[in-house]
């Protein structure tokens, strides 16, 4: 089951497992993202190749208008994930 | 407790899900690890929706096969489709990344079932597609 929680107009938590399936619900969620954002993934138990083009999309709008979006507090496999596969290079981690 | 699970499921992206629940209950009760559960979890959807969105070019119907086998050491996966011939391992080459501009998110799938496989084969037959994984699964 994957959540996304709008903390504020600038935070925002992922809960779950973001799956295939999940896609169309973040979607919309990021879609509203228009400034500097710092998504918490303290409660993300993975993310899948779906759920990295969601973020990737979102990041390329963002950083048009010089803004980005920073994400926090990953686990070891979510780090693992965007290591694997080069995206912690294009991503602000904390 | 059996060893073995079968499960089928349809060509549509939200059963992917329901079955997870069916294949979280047997990793559970074969008592894997919460690092293993995850990842396999990982394998399936990557591979699972990968077939249901470019597998099948025609608006009719198909079932998936799922099999799983456990071992004292090792868990086995086979997933059988009747869509059109595809070995992901075949001429995948994992991507650089260059800059934010360069990426496309395409293939990150087949990167990540590869990386948290510890063996994966394909074959076709009977205009079938199989593709057999294995991982090693830790221990307590």
């Amino acid at each position: 089951m994957f959540k996304i929680e709008k903390i504020d107009e600038n935070n925002y938590k992922l809960i779950g497992r973001f799956t295939a399936a999940d896609v169309n619900t973040a979607e919309i969620e990021f879609n509203n993202i228009t400034s500097s954002t710092n998504v918490d993934f303290s409660e993300l138990d993975y993310i899948s190749s779906a759920g990295l083009s969601v973020l990737l999309k979102a990041q390329k709008r963002l950083s048009n208008s010089k803004q980005e979006l920073t994400l926090k507090n990953m686990s070891k496999m979510v780090k693992d994930i965007f290591h694997y596969v080069g995206f912690d290079t294009i991503f602000r981690i904390e | 407790m059996s060893n073995i699970l079968n499960i089928f499921i349809n060509n549509c992206i939200e059963e992917i899900n329901i079955a997870s629940n069916q294949w979280d209950d047997f990793f559970n009760n074969h008592n894997l690890q919460l690092t293993d559960i995850l990842q396999l979890n990982l394998i399936l959807d990557e591979l699972l929706s990968n077939i249901i969105r470019h597998g099948f070019k025609d608006n009719l119907t198909h079932k998936i096969d799922i099999n799983f086998a456990i071992t004292n050491d090792d868990i086995f996966i086979t997933v059988i489709d009747d869509g059109i011939e595809f070995n992901p391992i075949n001429n995948h080459n994992k991507k650089e990344i260059v800059d934010l501009d360069s990426i496309a998110a395409g293939g990150l799938g087949i990167d990540l079932i590869l990386h948290y496989s510890d063996k994966i084969s394909y074959h076709r037959m009977d205009n079938k597609n199989f593709i057999n994984i294995q991982k090693i699964l830790n221990k307590n």
